[in-house]
């Protein structure tokens, strides 16, 4: 009897045991040091920056009998924005709306790039009770404001960048006087309409004059981003002497000042829709990225899944910077973001964050026009090619890791197959002699 | 019965039937465990390798968009700038090459470098020249015959479709992994089964222990010891067989206890019984036999045991073994020797199965020889009789026709005539007197009258009655003791003794003879003696002078007017009387009859 009572007890030890052993296995837990996992702080690179402070107008625009006047001082643009930003918008379906039918002058604010609809109802509010609008596939890059012509309403007409697309509203909660206050209490210039490869522009009519901005540079660290761009920072190994990051599915990489990431496995299209530009932008203050002013510069829509890249531009002043060195070295004033499928699959930036200290240099900038007239008869840029024509600052790429700073030139820029050029070097090039290279195009 | 061999015993039925179960749960949780670890191991391996050849061809793209865009002219920068990318890749990537459109190799890995500038016939490659998708091929090297991970991933230069990247990576790492997880299971396996195997032995053990117990039990019980008891381990189905196999034990033990029991009784009563038992089997040959049937036949059973009954019985010329099985009757078997007479009854009876087929036979043998001569005696008896009372009655018969004829009319021969009739009358009272007072003796309904007695002095009152009557020339001597003896007797019964003793005396003493009376005192008997000096009588007859109607010689003894009643009276009342009487003679020289008597030994 003892020795059943012995087996029993044995039986029923293996029993708890395995059943312990099977619990453990089920619930494995290793014996590992603690950590925890979400002591990671909160990243912060920069700072954070309201839509409108991104999606925003560069260009204020008077239209009245006497042609087109604008100017492109942030400060006042802002004003404006911000007065319109607070108007209601109703889409009308009243055509008689039109230019030129009265004499009442057209106030024009216009953005560096075409938007999309969701985008724009970020910055501007629409009555859009039937959702007409938001299923356009429109893309807006500028709005004309004026009095109807029996002055009792108020009429705004969004445009696309050739001017061609039209979108009629009727403002609300617009005072006229106020509008029309802010446009007098500006400095003018005279601008000139020009209608390039697909996008109509206003040029100044007027030399501008300008500094060359010094600026003294810090270059962020590649590690700050790891645990921005990889959703797993403890299992990424840095290569080709930290300049290179991956995790093996993604990748992370500096060349020279310019961060660039991918992430190419994305595979599952169950993302959900989101618009690239307003995605970009939450995602960019979500970690707080913005070094410095941003403006936004461009989107392409893959899909409208909201797959798509969506560009920013740093200015300076009033003023975008650009680029044109060879090619990772244009994102070193400029952050794009690539989505596919409500995922980062592409993000390219600047490492620099810039710390203006002041202008030396006056430089004197001919007009629009002739600019266009210099390309077209000293250089063989293919000038209907244009796509865009602007005024910026050129920014080289730091050479010498020495001299912490760097400086802003200002020059004309000129796009050509979604990449921007500078117009003086292509004049440069025009003039210098034996020059062999061509134009890119 | 043997040991059960341990790999006969159910024990080790149990552990295998274990350890083989376990094993198959093994082998299933093994083929599925690791079916699912190869396929998520071989498709984490293809994931990590899209991906990673996702990121070269990105770098790829980047490296061609770059080279392009600062070094337009030169052809090898490109080149160069590829090849970049390709180096410093994990070891286990066999091959890597960069493809253009037109199917030639822009750059490839530091070992496969001399194919660089050719044009590829990889059928895989050219069918995926155009593909915008990655795609993934596992195939086995024909020649090396290592398993490997193809995967093709496009290269994009600014948007624009370059050529591809193919690479390839050996299968191999992961295999051997997957093979170490298989050894590990195995072991696992292996030890399960251990593990299995040695608890299984021992739980077994709970199993088969009472069983074995059982079993050794059974033995016991088969070799008739019934003291055993299987220990009543748990309440299951083998305790409650355990306990019914103990009280059927019991039962048993019972059964059998009675069945000895019975066993024995019959055996004492077949060995005390006074008759004899043999029984045969169905063939007719003994098989047993009692003590008696021994004893009766004259034989030892060991001699006839097998031997046909009907040679025991000497009854072969008689019967069949058939006939005993079908014989109502009993038969009677002549045993007599020389010496003595014995004479056997045999009664058969038949055995039978509980089918009712014959089984073999059962006869019982009485010894019928005393019955046999005690029938001989009475039908003797009857003829004396019959004989005896004819005799006078045919005399009187003769006489009586004789007077009717005519003689009555002669006085003389009348009267002698009727004396004759009238003696042989007498004969007949006195002999039917006698045969009552034998059958009163017989039947014991008579009564003695005991009276104290001194017996010399009735002794002499006899002897004086008969010398006065005497009628011959006889002298009678008296041997008396002095002193009284006294006996407790019925005078007139012992007188009726004495008085045929000495007439017979009388009867057979020659002329002048002395008749000689004696008695003596013998411990606690007193004898007496009474002795002639006659014819005697033969040495062969003197047992039988007792019997009634026994009568040395016939025609003498007749004519001397005996029956031959008056010793057979005489030894019942000495009997009846606590004596004894014999007879001792000498042929020609005379004969002396003997009686003891009981002494009174109250004095007086
Ligand atoms: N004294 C004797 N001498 C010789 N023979 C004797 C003597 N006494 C007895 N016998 C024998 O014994 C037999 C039996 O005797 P028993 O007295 O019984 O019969 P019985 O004398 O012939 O007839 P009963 O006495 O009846 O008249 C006699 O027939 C005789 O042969
Ligand atoms: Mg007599």
């Amino acid at each position: 009897m003892h020795r059943e009572v012995f087996k029993s007890i044995l039986l029923g030890a293996l029993v708890l045991a395995s059943v312990t052993m099977t619990f453990n296995i089920l619930f494995y837990k290793s014996d590992f040091e603690n950590y925890n996992p979400n002591s990671t702080k909160r990243v912060a690179i920069a700072q954070a920056r309201n839509i409108p402070e991104v999606i925003r107008p560069n260009l204020m625009l008077e239209h009245n009998s006497n042609g087109e006047f604008g100017q492109n001082s942030t400060n006042q643009i802002q004003r404006v924005y911000t007065l319109l930003r607070q108007s209601i918008f109703r889409e009308s379906t009243n055509y008689t709306i039109g230019q030129g039918t009265n004499n009442n002058p057209h106030y024009t604010l216009v953005f560096p790039a075409p938007l999309t609809i969701d985008a724009l109802s970020k910055v501007f509010s629409f009555d859009d009770n039937d959702k007409s609008l938001t299923r356009s596939k429109l893309l807006i890059d500028r709005v004309e404001v004026f009095s109807s012509p029996n002055g009792r309403n108020v009429n705004a007409v969004f445009y696309s960048p050739d001017e061609r697309s039209k979108l009629y509203t009727t403002v609300d909660h617009l005072n006229m006087n106020n509008l029309k206050g802010l446009y007098v209490d500006t400095n003018l210039h005279p601008y000139d309409r020009q209608a390039l490869n697909g996008k109509i522009v206003y040029l100044p009519d007027n030399k501008t004059y300008m500094y060359s901005e010094i600026s003294y540079y810090q270059r962020l660290s590649l590690e700050e981003f790891i645990p921005i761009l990889f959703t797993d920072p403890d299992n990424v190994f840095p290569s080709r002497g930290k300049t290179e990051y991956t995790d093996s599915e993604r990748q992370m990489e500096r060349t020279n000042n310019v961060i660039q990431f991918v992430n190419p496995g994305i595979t599952s299209s169950s993302g959900q829709k989101q618009d690239p530009i307003i995605g970009s932008i939450e995602w960019m203050n979500n970690f707080k990225i913005w070094t410095d002013n941003y403006i936004y510069q461009g989107v392409s829509l893959k899909n409208s899944r909201g797959d798509g890249t969506a560009t920013f531009r740093m200015t300076l002043g009033n003023y975008m910077v650009f680029n044109t060195e060879t090619y990772p070295n244009w994102y070193l004033s400029l952050i794009e973001l690539s989505w596919k499928s409500g995922e980062l699959s592409n993000y390219r930036g600047t490492l620099l964050d810039l710390n203006p200290v002041g202008g030396q240099g006056r430089i004197a900038l001919d007009s629009g026009k002739e600019i266009l007239d210099q390309l077209s008869s000293n250089t063989n840029v293919q000038v209907k090619k244009i796509e865009d024509l602007t005024i910026g600052y050129e920014l080289k790429n730091p050479t010498s890791d020495s001299d912490q700073s760097i400086s802003a030139t200002p020059d004309w820029f000129y796009k050509i197959g979604g990449r921007w050029y500078s117009v003086t070097s292509a004049l440069m090039n025009a003039r210098g002699i034996n020059s062999g290279k061509e134009t890119p195009s | 019965m043997n040991k059960v061999g341990f790999f006969k015993s159910i024990q080790f039925k149990m552990v295998l039937i274990y350890t083989l179960l376990i094993l198959l749960a093994m082998q299933l949780i093994g083929v599925y465990f690791s079916d699912r670890v190869k396929t998520i191991t071989l498709d984490s391996f293809e994931k990590s390798l899209e991906s990673q050849s996702q990121l070269i061809s990105w770098n790829v793209g980047e490296a061609i968009r770059e080279a392009r865009d600062t070094n337009v002219d030169d052809p090898n920068h490109v080149t160069d700038q590829i090849q970049n990318q390709l180096m410093e890749l994990d070891n286990n990537i066999r091959e890597v090459e960069v493809i253009d459109e037109n199917t030639v190799i822009v750059a490839a890995d530091e070992k496969h470098e001399d194919v660089v500038g050719k044009r590829t016939t990889n059928r895989l490659i050219i069918q995926n020249l155009s593909s915008n998708v990655t795609n993934k091929y596992r195939r086995t090297d024909h020649k090396s015959g290592e398993r490997v991970d193809i995967v093709t991933t496009p290269i994009k230069v600014d948007n624009q479709h370059y050529g591809i990247l193919y690479v390839e990576k050996s299968f191999e790492s992961v295999y051997a992994q997957l093979q170490q997880i298989n050894q590990i299971l195995a072991s696992a396996t292996i030890f399960a089964l251990l593990v299995t195997a040695v608890l299984g032995f021992f739980l077994a053990r709970t199993i088969t222990r009472p069983l074995v117990q059982m079993q050794r039990q059974v033995l016991a019980v088969s070799q008739g010891n019934f003291t055993r008891k299987v220990q009543m381990t748990e309440p299951d189905e083998i305790g409650q067989l355990a306990t019914s196999f103990n009280n059927m034990t019991m039962k048993l033990r019972e059964a059998n206890a009675t069945t000895e029991s019975e066993r024995r009784k019959l055996k004492s009563v077949l060995t005390y019984m006074t008759d004899g038992v043999i029984a045969t089997d169905r063939k007719g040959n003994v098989i047993l036999m009692n003590n008696r049937a021994e004893q009766l036949l004259g034989v030892y059973r060991h001699d006839v045991t097998g031997n046909s009954i009907l040679d025991l019985l000497k009854i072969r010329k008689e019967h069949k073994i058939m006939d005993l099985y079908e014989l109502t009757d009993s038969i009677v078997l002549d045993f007599s020797t020389d010496d003595e007479t014995i004479l056997l009854r045999a009664n058969f009876s038949v055995v039978k199965k509980d089918n009712g087929i014959t089984n073999g036979l059962i006869a019982v043998i009485h010894d019928v020889t005393e019955q046999e001569q005690v029938d001989m005696e009475r039908r003797e008896f009857v003829a004396n009789v019959s004989h005896e009372l004819r005799t006078p009655l045919t005399t009187m018969k003769s006489y009586l026709e004789a007077l009717q004829d005519g003689a009555v009319e002669d006085a003389a021969l009348a009267t002698k005539f009727l004396g004759v009739t009238q003696r042989e009358t007498e004969r007949m009272i006195r002999l039917v007197n006698d045969l009552l007072q034998l059958s009163r003796l017989d039947s014991r309904d008579y009564k003695i009258h005991l009276e104290r007695t001194e017996y010399v002095e009735f002794c002499q009152s006899i002897m004086d009655r008969f010398e006065m009557s005497k009628k011959q020339n006889i002298e009678f001597v008296r041997y008396f003791p002095r002193g009284s003896f006294y006996v407790n007797v019925d005078r007139d019964k012992l007188t009726q003794v004495i008085d045929n003793i000495l007439s017979n005396a009388i009867k057979y003493s020659p002329e002048g003879g002395t008749i000689t009376f004696r008695i003596t005192r013998r411990g606690r008997n007193i004898r007496t003696m009474i002795s002639d000096q006659g014819v005697g009588i033969p040495k062969e007859n003197l047992p039988k002078i007792f019997n009634r109607f026994y009568r040395v010689d016939r025609a003498r003894s007749r004519k001397l007017g005996g029956t031959g009643l008056g010793l057979a009276i005489a030894k019942e009342m000495i009997e009846a009387q606590g004596g004894e009487i014999w007879a001792e003679s000498d042929w020609n020289r005379g004969t002396t009859i003997h009686f003891v008597l009981p002494l009174d030994r109250r004095d007086n």
